[in-house]
């Protein structure tokens, strides 16, 4: 159920740490690099504290590439990337990877002309590489919040692989980003979710775990 | 033999000092009996297939050098820089943190977040730090996002800018010399020390004065001449990050050293070496082992 005033609890920017023998767990709607969050969890580990997520595991969730050879190497199916500086075969996912790239945005290309407009933009001109991840014309992009690892509405086999991306990187709130094809799925990256996107179902979950973890 | 791999990128490879270093590398490590290859950014999976990475591109976590260091660690490869290092280094907040908990010695310094940017704030800072003082974007390199700041106007102003970029920004106390001390570190072992001579029209090692990029000169200078409290401070900073190569900037006042920055992935372009001929034979061995040769 959604308690009166859980809207305040999830309010943007919000920070819940939640102490679990020698964890902390830190929830946010934002592990990014040098965000407040980022620098609670720092702030932690230079203390000596054991916190979940690490400073670490939200680095190799956000920055793709990275977040995929992780996954890959736990068994995860992930769709192939590569690093391109211009060229991209079509249809791709792109991802920037620089300082500027934003974590939480991707473009679906389907054609030479939107490709080199979002290559042009992700590169910031030429400047940086980009991943690709090149898909079939049939593939769809689906994006599952996962919470704990605890998906809301996902399939069987949807929610079985966010409770492994769970297990390897343990982003207590994360956006799956899924390619579909048929009825296969393999991740395409892990981005930050905003509490105002949640459903009724996942902020009834997310405060379900919080107070399970609190009260250990 | 082992094959080292170097990974580089367009800059670096379009500065004809860092390619002269870089060839300089290169032959090292051959003369040592090894294979050395380039890796570019779009070849950053060949990084699985080295028995050695060094990265000598720029270094930050969002960056295609971290990728390249950490698929190294994911397959077992000794990296320099590794990720850690970047992390931290990359970072000035994580780095003066990682300082601080050893006890090393740094200009007195404040983190300030989004809501501590106040006018109110800027006084308390002053009063705490004194005047002029530092503000630094925590991502800085180079000397970027560095600045020196007097009045509360300006703090508030540079603060805004920077902030923009990272929720929590560095307030340092500002100490004045003319030079500072770059002391390299090679697995917790001191690896050079050389002098940045500071630019007089600035008070950073490297700054653009009149659209005109200016830089510090180099000087590098034997161990026995470097003071040992310089030295010791430089390698307690370098431990206290990791056991990776490291640049640490150190100023000297009031005969007291104090540590500016340690930078992972330092410059060993500008005649670093001069008075330390294994340096190159250090840092391949380091990644690949001595080698045949």
């Amino acid at each position: 159920m959604v308690r009166k005033g859980q809207q305040d609890t999830f309010s943007a920017g919000s920070i819940h740490l939640r102490h679990m023998g020698r964890e902390t767990h830190v929830i946010s709607e934002d592990y990014s690099f040098k965000t407040e969050t980022y620098y609670r969890i720092v702030s932690l580990e230079v203390e000596g504290k054991t916190t979940v997520p690490s400073s670490c595991e939200t680095l190799e969730a956000y920055v793709v590439p990275i977040c995929l050879a992780r996954a890959e190497g736990a068994g995860i199916p992930v769709l192939p990337w590569e690093i391109s500086d211009h060229q991209v075969p079509l249809p791709a996912i792109l991802y920037g990877v620089h300082y500027f790239a934003d974590p939480s945005e991707y473009s679906v290309v389907r054609d030479p002309e939107t490709a080199a407009r979002v290559v042009r933009f992700i590169t910031n001109g030429g400047k940086y590489p980009f991943c690709y991840q090149p898909i079939g014309e049939e593939t769809g992009i689906l994006p599952v919040t996962a919470i704990f690892g605890k998906t809301a509405q996902a399939t069987d086999a949807v929610g079985s692989l966010c409770a492994e991306i769970y297990r390897v990187f343990r982003l207590p709130l994360v956006n799956c980003i899924f390619a579909q094809t048929g009825d296969r799925f393999a991740l395409s990256a892990l981005t930050p979710v905003r509490y105002s996107s949640l459903a009724r179902e996942e902020r009834d979950i997310l405060t379900r775990v919080m107070e399970e973890k609190c009260h250990g | 033999m082992g094959s080292l791999g170097i990974f580089v990128d367009r800059q670096v490879m379009g500065s004809s000092e860092q390619l002269t270093a870089l060839i300089r590398l290169r032959d090292q490590a051959e003369a040592m009996g090894h294979t050395v290859y380039f890796i570019f950014p779009v070849e950053v999976r060949k990084v699985a297939r080295v028995d050695g990475l060094f990265i000598r591109s720029r270094t930050d976590p969002l960056h295609i050098s971290y990728v390249a260091a950490k698929l190294a660690v994911f397959h077992g490869i000794p990296v320099i820089d590794d990720p850690v290092s970047i992390q931290v280094c990359s970072d000035k907040v994580n780095m003066y943190l990682h300082l601080m908990n050893r006890n090393v010695r740094i200009p007195e310094t404040r983190f300030l977040s989004k809501r501590e940017i106040t006018r109110s704030g800027a006084e308390e800072v002053f009063a705490t730090l004194g005047r002029p003082l530092i503000l630094k974007e925590p991502s800085t390199s180079f000397s970027l996002r560095v600045e020196k700041v007097e009045t509360v106007d300006q703090l508030l102003k540079v603060a805004k800018r920077f902030i923009k970029l990272s929720d929590w920004i560095v307030a340092q106390q500002y100490l004045s010399s003319s030079y500072d001390w770059r002391i390299g570190v090679l697995d917790g072992k001191l690896l050079y020390a050389a002098q940045y001579i500071i630019p007089s029209e600035t008070f950073k090692i490297q700054d653009t004065v009149n659209g005109h990029l200016v830089y510090c000169a180099v000087r590098s200078i034997p161990a026995a001449e470097v003071p040992r409290p310089v030295i010791e401070t430089g390698v307690a900073a370098a431990r206290a990050i990791g056991r990776g190569l490291y640049g640490v900037d150190i100023k000297v006042c009031d005969d007291t050293p104090y540590v500016i920055e340690v930078n992972d992935n330092p410059s060993l372009e500008g005649g670093e070496d001069t008075s330390y001929p294994d340096l190159y034979h250090r840092v391949v061995a380091a990644l690949v082992g001595e080698g045949p040769g």
